[in-house]
């Protein structure tokens, strides 16, 4: 097992710069996550932890001893990793058995030693009665365990994984999402972990890094992503649908009053704690779609405010969307558009005059990124 | 790879595939033959261009690379659209039937049709005459023979450039140009042609290239009917005047590299930038459509080419080898009996042999070293790579012969092999690396990098990787490349013609001389050999093949069997 530490990590491809100066700080044992959209930086980050691109500037460290930096360049070979990739990257040519070997062999180990690990790598993973099989006549989900087993097989310092689940059906990848945290769990290698779910980063990581052209937005547990977005690029990719822009007209430690251009009341608002505002700052605030709630709009002018104004804003349904157990509409308060998610059946339909009501606390005032 | 590597390889394809060219801008300009001390001068040039005969063959090359790339790149649009798009049911033998053709050298091509469109004796003529029609109405001879016969073979190099293009095409595609309202003929026109386009206009470049420095078939067929093109203008400065005029046959050969390096160029420049085709849906599935009764024209169209570019030509070739006088229906072994009798053509056939199996064997390594380097290095030593051992492609045998001759005689070190079996050998590894190179890349592309990478990140060295994982991978692969180069090589005259002496002749060459002396059945008889040979080293490739299939079966049922007892019991 090792920490990892990368430094200034910079990778061109000609003109285009695919990650800048990125710092990161992976420490021994933990499940680290590198999250964003496809052409993010996070595969390329990933590659250069395990050798497979030479970075063009920067430092990269695997327990303690520089691999990267410079002149020095430790191939991939030499780096004691396992890698789960994509496609899977099985080698045709042989069985499983050979497959989930191939690492053991290449360190020398001697005969006994592999034959048992194998096995046990393979046990592990649940496919040690397929051992013989050639790879071809594995179904996907297969052919990814014997993938982790060929990864865990020597024992490495470290676990790389480079969108492993992104080609299996969706209930499947369900269920490896929790076979590898149950894996995580036992063996306990640091492990870099490359996806754009982020449900798979939610569920999966101890620590999860936001990144976008090649440039980390935010770092920090699954909890604090979530909940504690720091800028809309990453309140976006977890999941917050909408999003006003304001003017901060009071603050105090842990809320702003921000005035929202065509809502009649100011709105309160979680400052993120990444952050304090001023009054006057242009702020953006996030908040999720099932923290909108519709009430009849006579109903909602009768009822009493329970909240700091936030209650009653008169607004126009101007789209429905069935989901199943949810209904997600479409409703226009002055110029803003929100969308909100709430329990089927359908209440109202295109047109109707609705009140709108934000939860309480479910504001959240982010960077604009 | 270590840092001197690199540098050593670039200097190896220098050598190999760049000096002989640049010897011959060099030779153009000389005033004595290779060897003989002598200045630099334009007389060559003067003497090769002054002469209005240059003109004219300037004319009949152009005139042939045309007519070849309309014809052989027709051919093969036509068969890519038969097996991708069709259900025609004898799209499935165009495949087999384009590999023999593309394996079979130009020279059993020309010597076969040239004995099949013989008036009154060759075997069409004969057909056609036992049918009430006049003897002499197919006459191969000439300037349309030659573009006939050549459209023929020259086809199956187009076909194996386009069948990838024309099966990865979506048939999404069409189909949602059909669901827009266009018609099945619209859609043909808005969709199918500007889609295959880059594909299509590629390989007419390339059929124009090789109907410019086509050598053997104008050669044995279009010189018969006094048709000559510049290649056989080449030949003659070097052969028929004494003492060959090697300066006028440079300065001819030079305005050909020019112009096929243009040609490949401007293809490079226009087309290998877009490729749509591979930007293909999900699921791409050639589905064939249901042409209805135009099946029977598919699969006569199929059945008429197999009749003429190998059922007929075969049967030619075996029957004239048996006649003692060709058109005399007198078959006997005796032509078989006076070749083995005499004591040049064993050993000549030996010498074949090991040429085929050396040289191709080599031509396959070389191709495979440069195409895991390339696979690896940056994107202009890639580049640099491919472009150096295009070359002998672009210049084609006979100039490349001639280059060898510039090189071998020139260069201090390497005038000491003047005259020996190397220098032939290193000619037809040069000229064989094209086609073994780029069998051996398309099985390269086939390994995904991932399946590299994992190795490497499993502790494997770059070296144990390539040699373990990549090169294991497309072992089989590598079979088919040597057993094609071999072919290629024995069936090679444009090289050995110019750089062989008699003690060290290939059988192309005997072949050659047989039949321009007018012994055509023993020429007929000594290919056969050959073809005998060729067909065995195919049956043997195969044979291996599904030993190791079934070898490999057996291994994993085995370890099957032997892990299930233990838990069973």
């Amino acid at each position: 097992m090792a920490a990892v530490t990368i430094r200034g990590l910079t990778k061109r491809y000609g003109d285009n710069t695919v990650v800048e100066g990125l710092d990161l700080d992976i420490a021994d044992g933990e499940f680290l996550t590198l999250l964003g959209p496809s052409g993010c930086g996070k595969t390329t980050t990933l590659r250069c932890v395990a050798g497979l691109e030479k970075p063009d500037a920067g430092e990269i460290s695997i327990d303690g001893r520089v691999v990267v930096s410079g002149r020095t360049f430790v191939p991939p070979e030499k780096r004691d990793a396992g890698m789960v990739f994509q496609s899977y990257a099985l080698w045709p040519h042989m069985t499983v058995r050979s497959n989930v070997a191939y690492p053991l062999k290449m360190r020398r180990r001697p005969r006994a030693e592999i034959t048992s690990a194998v096995l046990e790598a393979l046990e592990m993973v649940g496919l040690d009665h397929l051992a013989d099989r050639s790879v071809g006549a594995l179904s996907g989900g297969q052919q990814q365990r014997v993938a982790l087993a060929r990864a865990l097989v020597a024992r490495p310092s470290l676990l790389l994984f480079d969108e492993p689940l992104s080609n299996l059906d969706a209930k499947l990848r369900a269920s490896m999402r929790t076979e590898l945290h149950a894996m995580h769990e036992r063996v306990g290698t640091t492990s870099i972990y490359v996806t754009h779910d982020q449900i798979e980063a939610l569920t999966l990581s101890d620590r999860i890094v936001v990144m976008q052209h090649g440039a980390i937005h935010q770092i920090g547990t699954p909890e604090e992503i979530y909940a504690d977005p720091v800028d809309r690029f990453v309140a976006d990719f977890v999941g917050f649908e909408n999003f006003l822009t304001g003017i901060v007209v009071d603050v105090d430690t842990w809320t702003s009053v921000v005035k929202v251009d065509g809502f009649p009341t100011a709105l309160l608002a979680r400052s993120s704690k990444h952050r304090t505002f001023d009054p006057g700052d242009d702020v953006t605030l996030a908040l999720r779609a099932n923290n909108v709630t519709l009430t009849d709009f006579n109903a909602a002018s009768a009822a009493t405010s329970t909240s700091a104004g936030t209650d009653g804003i008169p607004a126009t349904v101007t789209g429905v969307a069935y989901l199943g157990d949810q209904v997600e509409y479409q409703v226009k308060v002055g110029a803003h558009t929100l969308k909100s998610r709430m329990s089927s059946p359908v209440r109202w339909a295109e047109g109707d005059q609705v009140a709108v009501v934000l939860q309480q606390d479910s504001l959240l005032v982010v960077k604009e990124s | 790879m270590t840092r001197l590597a690199k540098p050593a390889l670039i200097v190896f394809v220098l050598m190999m595939y760049v000096l002989p060219l640049a010897m011959v801008l060099y030779g153009a300009f000389r005033t004595a033959a290779p060897g003989l001390p002598g200045a630099l001068t334009l007389a060559g040039f003067a003497e090769a261009f002054s002469d209005r005969r240059t003109y004219e063959t300037l004319g009949s090359s152009l005139w042939l690379a045309v007519m070849t790339g309309i014809g052989a790149t027709g051919l093969a649009v036509v068969f890519a659209w038969i097996v991708s798009r069709t259900n025609a049911a004898l799209r499935k033998v165009i495949t087999p039937l384009m590999v023999v053709v593309l394996a079979t050298p130009p020279l059993f091509f020309s010597l076969s049709w040239n004995l099949l469109g013989t008036p009154e004796f060759g075997l069409l003529n004969q057909l056609l005459g036992s049918i009430g029609l006049p003897g002499d109405l197919v006459s191969v001879g000439g300037g349309w023979g030659t573009w006939f016969v050549l459209s023929l073979k020259v086809c199956s190099l187009g076909y194996f450039i386009l069948i990838g293009p024309f099966l990865a095409m979506d048939r999404r595609l069409e189909e949602a140009s059909l669901i827009s309202g266009a018609s099945r003929l619209g859609t043909f026109a808005r969709i199918n042609v500007p889609v295959m386009a880059p594909a299509v206009l590629g390989v007419f470049i390339i059929n124009f290239i090789i109907g410019l420095i086509a050598f053997e078939i104008p050669l044995i067929v279009g010189r018969a009917g006094g048709f000559e093109v510049l290649s056989t203008q080449i030949y003659a400065f070097v052969t028929n005047e004494t003492p060959p005029n090697y300066a006028a046959a440079s300065a001819l050969a030079l305005l050909f590299v020019v112009a096929v390096v243009v040609l490949v160029a401007i293809k490079w420049r226009l087309l290998d930038r877009r490729q749509f085709t591979t930007v293909s849906g999900k699921g791409a599935k050639p589905e064939p459509w249901d042409i209805g009764r135009w099946t029977w024209a598919c699969n006569g169209f199929v059945a008429g080419y197999a009749l003429l570019a190998f059922v007929l030509p075969v049967v030619q070739i075996v029957l004239g080898s048996l006649q003692p006088l060709f058109g005399v229906n007198d078959f006997s072994l005796t032509n078989y009996e006076a070749l083995f009798a005499d004591p040049v053509v064993l050993p000549a056939l030996g010498n074949t042999l090991v040429l085929a199996l050396v040289g191709g064997l080599l031509a396959v390594a070389i191709s495979l070293l440069l195409g895991v380097v390339g696979r690896h290095g940056s994107i202009r030593m890639r580049r640099t790579l491919e472009l150096a051992t295009w070359l002998p492609w672009a210049a084609h045998g006979i100039i490349l012969g001639l280059g060898l001759v510039w090189a071998f005689l020139t260069v201090p070190f390497l005038r000491g092999l003047f005259g020996t079996v190397w220098i032939v050998l290193i000619g037809l590894i040069i000229a064989s690396t094209p086609v073994a190179s780029r069998t051996v890349d398309a099985a390269l592309a086939q390994v995904g990098k991932e399946l590299e990478e994992s190795a490497r990140v499993s502790g494997a060295s770059q070296l144990r990787t390539s040699l373990g994982i990549v090169t294991r991978l497309i072992l089989p692969a590598c079979g088919a490349a040597w057993l094609i180069t071999g072919i290629q090589i024995a069936g090679n005259l444009e090289v050995p013609i110019l750089l062989s002496l008699p003690t060290n002749e290939t059988v192309a060459v005997m072949v050659f001389q047989f039949n321009s002396q007018g012994q055509t059945t023993q020429a007929a008889a000594l290919f056969c050999i050959v073809l005998a040979a060729a067909a065995a080293g195919g049956l043997l490739h195969l044979a291996i093949r599904g030993v190791a299939r079934s070898v490999a079966h057996l291994k994993i049922g085995e370890a099957k069997s032997w892990r299930l007892s233990p838990s069973e019991a």
